[in-house]
C-alpha cells in the first residue's frame, strides 16, 4: 500500500462530516490531520506539508477558497495537492478553484464516501 | 359691327352670376337709386344696371329705356363687361365696332357708351354699370372715376346678399372650428393626461432619434424635465450600461435596434439607466418602431424600474444557493454514515439492521435526487443556468447514460436498440446537459418498459426537411428520438405530460417514485437551447420522445449556475 501512512489534512467544518472522513480515512491507513475552518487549515497545511487536502469552501472564519488563494502564494502550497470538497453547485466558484489549479472537486452529497477515498488512494499511488 | 365677346370663363362666370339669384326678379329702389344718380349726375338720358346672361343682357335696373332686356351679341355691356377699366365710346359713328349697330342706326340712337364692370363676390364679371347717350361726348378722367364709384356702389348692392350670407356662412364655419378646436383640446388634455397616468416611462423619438415626446413617469424616473429633453438625441438623455456598468453603445440600444431592424424590441439583457446624478437602476424596456405608411417615422420606448423584481431575483437565487449548501450538509452526513455502517466499518451488521439501514440509505438518496430536481428546477425558472456548448459526441453520451442504467437494464432485461447516423460528426450540445435530457427520456423509456420490453434510440441529422415524429423537421437539425413500448402516457393527460410536478395516472400506479420534474427540466434546457421537443404516445402501447436541436448546435447562454448532473442516476443508480 503506497498510501500507506501519507498525510491527508482535512478542512471541513461540519463536525459529523469531519469524523466521518477522518475515521474512513484513518481505517485505510492515511495519517488523517484535522482543521475547522481556513485560518486553522492553512496554519496546519503550511506547519505540516500533507500530502493531500481535501478543502471544504463554506467555512466560517476563513472560506475554503481564501485559503486556497493563500495557499497558493507559499512556496510549498503553491503545488499542493488540493481536492475541493463542497455542497455548493455554483458555476462562478468552482471555475475560481479551477483557476486556482485545484486537482479535483466532489459535491458530497453525490459522492459516496468510499468512492471519494478510492480517488485520493489513486491521486496518491 | 363687331359681336360682343364671350369669355373663356364662361361657365363659371353663370354660376356665379345665377348664384346671385337676381335675374328676373322685380326692379328695387336700392339699385333704381344708383341708376338715378348716374342720369342726374352725368346729364345723360340712359343708365342701367346690366347683368350678362348667356344669351341676353338683362337690366336690374334701368333709366331711359323702355324694354329690361336686350340681345347680348349686339350689346354694349357685352363688350364692357371684359373691359380691364372704364370702357368709354365717344362717338359710336366713328367706331367701327358700333357704327351700323342696329342700337345706334336705330333707336335709341345711342352715340356715346361708357361702362365699368361688375364683379361678384368670388370675382366673376357679371354685368356692367353703365351710361349712354344720344349726343357724342368727351368723357374726362374725373367723370370716369365718378362712374367707377358709382360702378363700386352697384357692386356693393349686387352683392350685399351674398356678402351678409358669406358672413354667416364665415361665422357659423367660425363656432364649428371653435367647438372642434375645444373637443380637440378636450381630448389633447385627455389623451395627455392618460400618457402621463402611465406608470412606465414613455420616450417617443423621431426616426433621427430626437425626442418627441417625454412623459411624466419618464420624467420621474430619469431626473429630466419633459422641456429639456425634448428635441435633444435620445443618447443624450438616456444613458444606459449593461451590468457590469459598461457603457452600451448608441447603436446597440433598443431604440435603434427598433428602428433599424423595423421590429418590437424586448429587452433581454439587463439595461440600467444611468441618471443625471449618476445613480442607475435596472429597467425592462420595450421600444416599438412607429410607421406610417411603408416608412418608420420614429419610435416608442417604453421602460420600468425593475429594481425590486432584480431584488427578487437575486434574494431567491441567494435562497437556491443556500438551500443547496445547508440542505445537502446533512444530506451528506446521513449519507457517509449509513455508508460506512453498510461497509461494515462499525462492526458486523445482522441481516435486520442490514435491511433497516439500506431503507434509510435508498430514502436519502431519493432526498438528495429530489433536492437536484427541485434546485435545477428553480435555476431554470430563473433562467440563471448557463449554457455552454461544445464539440460533444452524441452516441458516447447515449451509452454513458445506458451504462448508468445498465442496472435496471439488466434487471427488467430490456433490449436496448441503438440507430446513430454514420456520418455523425460531433455536434456542438452542452454535455451536461444533453445528458441529463437523455437520462431523463432513457430513464422513463426503461422505469416504464414492462419486463423483457424494448428502448430504441435513434440519433440522426436531417439535412432537408423532412417528416420526424409527425413533424415537418427543419432542416440542419440533428434529431434524436427514444422509444418505448411501455405504459404510455393517457390522451387526457398528454397536454400536462411538460408540466412541472405532473405525473400522470398510470406512471404513478406503476412506479411510486418520481419526482414529476424530469420532463419538464428535459423541456426548459430544450427549449433555451433554441430546439424542439414532443411527444407521440398511445396508452399501453409506449411512447416515443422526439428531440430536435440544431445542427450549429445548442444556444450558448451565460448564466451563474451549472444544472446539477445526477438527477436520476443518484435516485436510481444505488
Amino acid at each position: 500500500m503506497t498510501h500507506e501512512g501519507k498525510k491527508v489534512l482535512v478542512v471541513e467544518d461540519e463536525e459529523p462530516l469531519q469524523q466521518a472522513l477522518r475515521d474512513t480515512l484513518s481505517r485505510e491507513g492515511f495519517n488523517v490531520l484535522t482543521a475547522k475552518n481556513g485560518d486553522e487549515g492553512l496554519k496546519t497545511a503550511l506547519e505540516q506539508h500533507p500530502d493531500l487536502i481535501l478543502l471544504d469552501f463554506v467555512m466560517p472564519k476563513m472560506d475554503g477558497m481564501t485559503m486556497l488563494k493563500q495557499l497558493r502564494l507559499d512556496g510549498w502550497g503553491k503545488t499542493a495537492r488540493v481536492v475541493i470538497l463542497t455542497n455548493l453547485s455554483d458555476n462562478e466558484k468552482i471555475a475560481d478553484a479551477m483557476n486556482s489549479e485545484t486537482f479535483d472537486y466532489f459535491v458530497k452529497s453525490d459522492t459516496k464516501i468510499h468512492e471519494l477515498v478510492k480517488k485520493i488512494k489513486e491521486k496518491l499511488a | 359691327m363687331e359681336r360682343a365677346p364671350t369669355p373663356a370663363n364662361e361657365e363659371e362666370r353663370l354660376v356665379s352670376l345665377h348664384a346671385l339669384a337676381l335675374l328676373d326678379t322685380e326692379p328695387e329702389e336700392r339699385f333704381d337709386r344708383i341708376t338715378k344718380t348716374a342720369t342726374q349726375v352725368f346729364q345723360v338720358p340712359i343708365s342701367t344696371l346690366t347683368l350678362v346672361d348667356a344669351k341676353r343682357e338683362w337690366f336690374k335696373s334701368c333709366q331711359g329705356l323702355p324694354g329690361r332686356e336686350g340681345d347680348r351679341a349686339i350689346s354694349f355691356c357685352g363688350h364692357a363687361l371684359l373691359a380691364s377699366d372704364v370702357f368709354v365710346v365717344p362717338d359710336t359713328k366713328k367706331d367701327k365696332r358700333f357704327s351700323d349697330n342696329p342700337m345706334v342706326t336705330g333707336k335709341p340712337f345711342i352715340r356715346f357708351y361708357a361702362g365699368v364692370p361688375l364683379l361678384s363676390a368670388d370675382g366673376q364679371r357679371i354685368g356692367v354699370f353703365c351710361i349712354k347717350d344720344t349726343e357724342p361726348r368727351e368723357f374726362s378722367a374725373e367723370q370716369q372715376g365718378l362712374l367707377k364709384n358709382l360702378a363700386t356702389w352697384a357692386e356693393l348692392e349686387l352683392n350685399a346678399r351674398n356678402l351678409s350670407l358669406a358672413l354667416s356662412e364665415q361665422k357659423r364655419l367660425r363656432e364649428v372650428l371653435v367647438q372642434r378646436n375645444r373637443e380637440t383640446e378636450l381630448s389633447r388634455a385627455k389623451d395627455e393626461a392618460i400618457l402621463d397616468s402611465i406608470g412606465d416611462g414613455m420616450i417617443v423619438v423621431d426616426e433621427e432619434r430626437k425626442i418627441l415626446f417625454f412623459s411624466k413617469s419618464a420624467e420621474e424616473m430619469t431626473g429630466w424635465a419633459a422641456r429639456d429633453a425634448i428635441g435633444k438625441h435620445a443618447s443624450e438623455v438616456i444613458e444606459m450600461v449593461d451590468e457590469k456598468g459598461a457603457p452600451i453603445h448608441p447603436d446597440k440600444r433598443p431604440i435603434h435596434l427598433a428602428l433599424s431592424t423595423k421590429k418590437k424590441v424586448v429587452s433581454a439583457t439587463a439595461y440600467y439607466f444611468v441618471l443625471k446624478d449618476g445613480a442607475r437602476f435596472p429597467a425592462a424596456i420595450v421600444a416599438t418602431p412607429v410607421t406610417y405608411g411603408h416608412a418608420i417615422i420614429g419610435a416608442v420606448l417604453i421602460f420600468r424600474d425593475i429594481t425590486k423584481e432584480k431584488e427578487v431575483d437575486e434574494a431567491k437565487t441567494e435562497f437556491v444557493s443556500v438551500a443547496s449548501h445547508q440542505l445537502r450538509t446533512p444530506l451528506s452526513a446521513v449519507s457517509w454514515y449509513t455508508e460506512m455502517l453498510l461497509a461494515g466499518d462499525a462492526g458486523k451488521l445482522s441481516e435486520l439492521q442490514e435491511k433497516y439501514l439500506r431503507a434509510v440509505y435508498e430514502g436519502n438518496r431519493r432526498m438528495v435526487a429530489l433536492l437536484d430536481a427541485l434546485l435545477n428546477v428553480s435555476r431554470l425558472d430563473l433562467g440563471s443556468f448557463i449554457i455552454s456548448p461544445q464539440p460533444t459526441a452524441v452516441p458516447e453520451l447515449v451509452r454513458s447514460v445506458l451504462d448508468d442504467l445498465m442496472p435496471f437494464i439488466v434487471k427488467k432485461n430490456i433490449t436496448v436498440h441503438e440507430h446513430y447516423a454514420k456520418d455523425l460528426s460531433e455536434f456542438q450540445a452542452d454535455p451536461k446537459l444533453l445528458r441529463m435530457v437523455l437520462q431523463n427520456l432513457l430513464s422513463n423509456s426503461v422505469k416504464y418498459s414492462a419486463n423483457n420490453g424494448a428502448v430504441t434510440v435513434n440519433v440522426i441529422p436531417v439535412t432537408r426537411d423532412h417528416i420526424f415524429g409527425g413533424k415537418r423537421a427543419a432542416a440542419d437539425n440533428l434529431a434524436i428520438s427514444v422509444s418505448d413500448a411501455g405504459i404510455g402516457i393517457p390522451p387526457a393527460q398528454q397536454d400536462k405530460i411538460f408540466t412541472k410536478l405532473f405525473r400522470a395516472d398510470n406512471a404513478m400506479e406503476t412506479e411510486a417514485e418520481g419526482t414529476g420534474l424530469g420532463l419538464y427540466i428535459v423541456k426548459s434546457i430544450i427549449d433555451r437551447s433554441g430546439g424542439r421537443v414532443w411527444f407521440r404516445s398511445e396508452q399501453g402501447n409506449g411512447t416515443t420522445f422526439y428531440i430536435t436541436l440544431p445542427l450549429s448546435g445548442m444556444r450558448a447562454k451565460r448564466g451563474s449556475k451549472m444544472l446539477t448532473q445526477k438527477i436520476i442516476s443518484t435516485q436510481q443508480a444505488t
